[in-house]
């Protein structure tokens, strides 16, 4: 069932720290010309995105032995299980930042691939922003009647297998809804969106599953090597 | 039901609603496909038609809007076997009512090209699959509906138009803002569908009738067609924990029938409506008629994008720089396939102020008709504005014609009969604006007169193929001065009679005026402005000549178009500071190495003109620019500057070979070394990573043939061929796409081209490259640079 949380979408600037993290910042020394072209790209890509969300309840939650049964969408894995192990229901979740954002790295990729590289980070971080205010709001909804919701998990973390973004997207309807695709080589259209699984759970009750250990990529993962860590943000850094 | 005379006269016609809603309520499941329940539950199907015949429908959509081969792939089912079932039981439900049914098509679910991975072409063949299947099992129309990208709703128009002879309805879904998701307005889809021959237009979902009730004023504005309003049952909402719509079918059908005062004759319910719905609206339409009066008799001149329209109303310029005649730099691209230079020519006419982009890729030793799609297509991904085709071969000017997102102009035809009659129909097909040429087999006439009679016989010839006057511009051709001087009057003369005698558009290439004589800009200036006062609508010219736009400027002024002088005041404000020839930037003190490493484009172009006075142009780039950018190299490995700052430091020396390369004579390529192919694979569109590889590797010198991402198997083969690369390099981000490349490795080396291929993309390992069949892994641009220097010296 398609549920409508309060969520502004309004007066979402991309943080400049976090655009330096993600395109591999750890301590170098910044002119004058970066800093301003920072700057200028994330307003940029603030004027071009379209912010959109889509989300959708669903009950009842049925544990399987390899995975869980969200009213008939089947998600395989042991930690999805342990995800939603505790859920009354599931809440499925799709948000993009537009097109709009794909012409803007098309126009600019002629003249600077630096202006690109700051606008694909730009953008990873408005979506990150307007991820964190859904779950924000989402989270004043169900503690309201009592309950509490998990953190966020999404196709790819994991053991949850990429292949099921089709059939996440299908049961948001996301293509009508927010004009969110998934091609046949399973890559979200338009890039800068991300789908995502919560649980309604009793209050108290989770602990994330997110974080390095259950990542696939943490034998090669160049952040870990620093240190540091990409954009799952789980309750820990491992 | 007689639906063509209907359209004609735009006599009501009353559609159904929501079919989605009907089966959820009968217990269908979010994610279900409902096509399949055409098979599965046909007696449910056919209840749901009944029910909206006996409501008072008049045309039922078939329950087939996913039907097509992607989003069936799960079911076990082909589109051939819902969409029969489905037509079958419509007509079924329709004979007893004496109704219509239309095979419904719905948008295919991925996002076309260039944002996503499908091609127009594949949207096409899957579009042409169903209509072939509804046509052959008896629809008596196609309804294309809930589209929100201009492009897909062409793929399946034009699918429509050349696969059954049926009428054909095409509806497309807005945001409250009058734009789709990706970003098509009002007036842009009433441009290009009508031009490609759609016979009734509309909106349809998302919105309620309320909502919509502007954006149906702005499209009756934009079209001579029948008009569709297929709304929402309002907007949802949650009313007692279910989500619901706000409107109760009395208020939905008073809402609706209200649009008959905008001349609207074609309405139905979408998305939360039920036959209560439709028999509410059959009430208030009961007899009424729609008022015609507010109906425009003719669509405004204009040309549009898929999200930019170009009226015809004041001056517009069309730029005339993607054109390979004298330019050695642009002949260099179209045969190493740069997009990037090419696409950057459109970009700087956009910044400088062209309204319109003439594309031209003429060249004797290419592919002309699969160049001009691949640069159309790369073009319309970047910039905006409307594009004019610009081509002498039929092949090349149907190509771009065909795959244009938007209404664009076909340059040229003439006055000659063989002409006429062979493009023409090209024209009239695919509902662009026209070109003519006021030449003929006799060539170019000497007296106003005599053009104005060869005007007169394309807008004849244009009107008898159905092309509207409003759509044919007449180009009365500028001769030299230096050779024939008196007709430089006679061409303005022209002009002005085109304008009054036959109310026809004009269009005019300046440059030609000047040519064998000095300071050719103040006679292109003049010329200009006198053609302009005569009543030149379109000059085809060079935007980043300031003096030229400087004229237009002015006399959008003086035309009362620029109202206030608003555009005036502010691109002269600017006095004093020139906008694109950048003034010197101060680089005393400065050396080559510093601005390259801090990344100073402009001071490192100044830099290396001035040591190009001392210094071979080879010698700069071994021995200047290489061990800059090592040294920039080994500080972005050792973690002292990082990504953004080696980017901006391979900027800064690309600006400096770019200096070297417009130094070097023609056709020396002793400054390159490679070629290398490089690829994103098929099923990948992110590039950014090998784009940024890419710029790097420029600028140690080599020579990048670069063919973008989701890049068929075969191209990646064929282009290690046609250059004989030596080198390739694949990139993909997506687990799934890793098969793609493993494939591509496989393709190439059975062709046995004894190439080396590298591979790098965030998902790949040295073991994972290893098991695939790659001869290097790179993690980054630097190692791909050691590749590289090690294969290719």
């Amino acid at each position: 069932m398609r549920i409508f949380p309060d969520v502004s979408l309004e007066g979402l600037h991309a943080d400049e720290e976090e655009i330096l993290r993600y395109v591999g910042f750890r301590g170098q020394d910044i002119n004058d010309s970066l800093r301003s072209s920072i700057k200028r790209c994330a307003a940029l890509t603030e004027q071009a995105a379209s912010p959109r969300f889509v989300t959708v309840e669903s009950a009842p939650v049925r544990i399987l032995k390899k995975g869980v049964d969200l009213d008939g969408l089947i998600l395989k894995g042991k930690d999805i299980r342990l995800h939603l192990g505790q859920a009354s229901a599931g809440i499925l979740m799709g948000v993009t930042v537009g097109v709009e954002i794909e012409r803007l790295i098309q126009y600019h990729r002629r003249q600077s691939m630096l202006d690109v590289l700051l606008i694909d980070a730009a953008a990873t971080d408005l979506i990150e922003q307007i991820c964190s205010r859904i779950e924000n709001s989402l989270r004043n909804i169900y503690q309201k009647q009592g309950l509490d919701i998990t953190d966020r998990f999404s196709c790819g973390y994991g053991d949850l297998p990429i292949e099921a973004q089709p059939n996440i997207i299908r049961v948001l309807d996301a293509p009508r809804a927010i004009g969110l695709t998934c091609s046949s080589s399973l890559m979200l259209v338009p890039q800068k969106s991300v789908t995502a699984i919560l649980g309604v759970i009793p209050p108290g009750s989770y602990r994330s599953v997110r974080g390095c250990q259950n990542c696939k990529n943490r034998k090669h993962c160049l952040y870990r090597k620093e240190g540091v860590f990409c954009g799952n943000k789980g309750q820990a850094a491992q | 039901m007689e639906i063509r005379a209907k359209l004609r006269n735009k006599e009501i016609i009353r559609l159904d609603g929501a079919m989605g809603t009907m089966l959820q309520a009968a217990g269908l499941k979010l994610g279900e496909n409902p096509e399949v329940l055409n098979i599965t539950e046909p007696d449910m199907v056919q209840k749901i038609h009944t029910a909206y015949f006996a409501a008072g429908s008049e045309i039922v959509y078939t329950n087939t809007f996913g039907a097509n081969a992607h989003k069936l792939m799960r079911t076990g089912y082909t589109p051939e076997d819902i969409v029969k079932t489905a037509v079958r039981i419509a007509k079924i439900a329709a004979k007893p009512y004496d109704g219509l049914a239309a095979l419904d098509i719905g948008p295919i679910g991925e996002l076309l090209e260039p944002m996503g991975s499908l091609r127009f072409e594949e949207a096409y063949e899957l579009f042409a699959q169903q209509i072939r299947a509804g046509a052959e099992a008896g629809a008596d129309l196609i309804a294309i509906e809930t589209m929100t990208d201009l492009y897909e709703a062409k793929a399946a128009l034009l699918a429509a138009k050349e696969n059954c002879d049926l009428p054909v309805f095409v509806t497309m879904t807005f945001e409250q803002d009058g734009r789709t998701f990706t970003g098509c307005s009002v007036p842009a889809m009433a441009l290009t569908l009508q031009g490609l021959g759609a016979d009734a237009i509309g909106i349809n979902c998302s919105l309620g009738p309320k909502q919509i009730y502007s954006l149906a004023r702005t499209l009756v504005s934009w079209t001579t067609l029948p008009v569709i309003i297929k709304p929402n049952a309002g907007l949802p909402t949650v009313i007692d924990g279910r989500t619901a719509y706000d409107l109760s079918p009395a208020e939905f059908g008073r809402e609706l029938a209200g649009f008959l005062d905008l001349g609207i004759s074609i309405m139905g319910g979408c998305c939360g409506s039920n036959p209560e719905f439709i028999r509410e609206l059959c009430r208030n339409l009961e007899g009424k008629a729609p008022d015609l009066s507010k109906r425009v008799e003719k669509v405004p001149p204009a040309v549009c994008s898929n999200t930019e329209v170009v009226p015809i109303d004041q001056v517009r310029v069309i730029g005339e720089r993607i054109n390979p005649t004298g330019k050695k730099l642009f002949k260099q691209a179209l045969l190493n396939g740069d997009m990037d230079y090419i696409v950057k020519q459109g970009i700087d006419q956009a910044e400088a102020g062209a309204d319109i982009l003439d594309v031209n890729v003429g060249l004797p030793s290419i592919d002309e008709a699969a160049m001009m799609t691949r640069v159309v297509k790369e073009l319309q991904g970047a910039v905006g504005l409307p594009l004019q085709i610009d081509s002498s071969s039929q092949a090349a000017a149907e190509a771009g014609l065909r795959c244009y997102n938007g209404k664009p102009i076909l340059n040229s035809v003439n006055g000659e009969e063989a002409v006429l009659s062979r493009l023409l129909p090209l024209v009239k097909k695919y509902g662009c604006a026209v070109v003519g040429l006021t030449l003929d087999e006799n060539g170019i006439p000497k007296k106003a007169e005599e053009r104005l009679e060869i005007a007169a016989k394309i807008k004849a010839r244009a009107l008898e193929y159905g092309i509207p006057p409003e759509d044919v511009y007449i180009d009365c051709l500028t001769l030299t001065a230096s050779a024939e001087q008196e007709s430089a009057m006679e061409t303005v003369r022209a002009v002005q009679m085109v304008k009054e005698q036959l109310g026809l558009k004009t269009v005019l290439g300046v440059s030609n005026i000047s040519f064998g004589l000095p300071a050719r800009e103040k006679l292109n200036q003049t010329f200009l402005s006198a053609a302009m006062a005569a009543g030149l609508d379109l000059p085809i010219i060079n935007p980043n000549a300031a003096p030229m736009m400087d004229a237009v400027s002015s006399f959008l002024v003086l035309s009362n178009a620029d109202k206030g002088s608003v555009k005036y005041i502010k691109r002269f404000a600017q006095e004093g500071k020139t906008v694109k020839s950048a003034p010197a930037v101060p680089v005393a003190g400065y050396d080559i190495n510093f601005t390259i490493l801090h990344g100073m484009r402009e001071e490192t172009r100044q830099l290396c003109r001035g040591i190009l006075q001392e210094t071979a142009p080879l010698d700069i780039v071994n021995q200047v620019l290489i061990p800059a950018l090592d040294e920039v190299g080994k500080l972005y490995e050792s973690g002292k500057i990082f990504l953004p700052q080696l980017i901006a430091a391979a900027e800064a020396a690309k600006s400096a070979f770019e200096v070297i390369r417009a130094s070097l004579p023609s056709g020396d390529k002793s400054a390159e070394k490679g070629p290398i192919v490089m690829a994103t694979v098929k099923g990948d569109i992110h590039d950014i990573g090998k784009n940024i590889v890419k710029v790097v590797l420029e600028n140690y010198g080599y020579r990048i043939i670069d063919l973008g991402k989701d890049v068929p198997i075969e191209t990646v083969v064929q282009a290690v061929e046609q250059y004989h690369a030596r080198l390739v390099g694949l990139s993909a981000l997506m687990t799934t796409t890793l098969v793609s490349m493993e494939q591509t490795i496989q393709a190439i080396r059975k062709q046995g081209c004894g190439c080396k291929i590298w591979v790098g993309g965030a998902v790949l390992t040295p073991e994972y490259a290893q098991q695939i069949g790659a001869d290097f892994y790179a993690k980054d641009a630097q190692q791909s640079v050691a590749i590289a220097k090690k294969i290719l010296g």
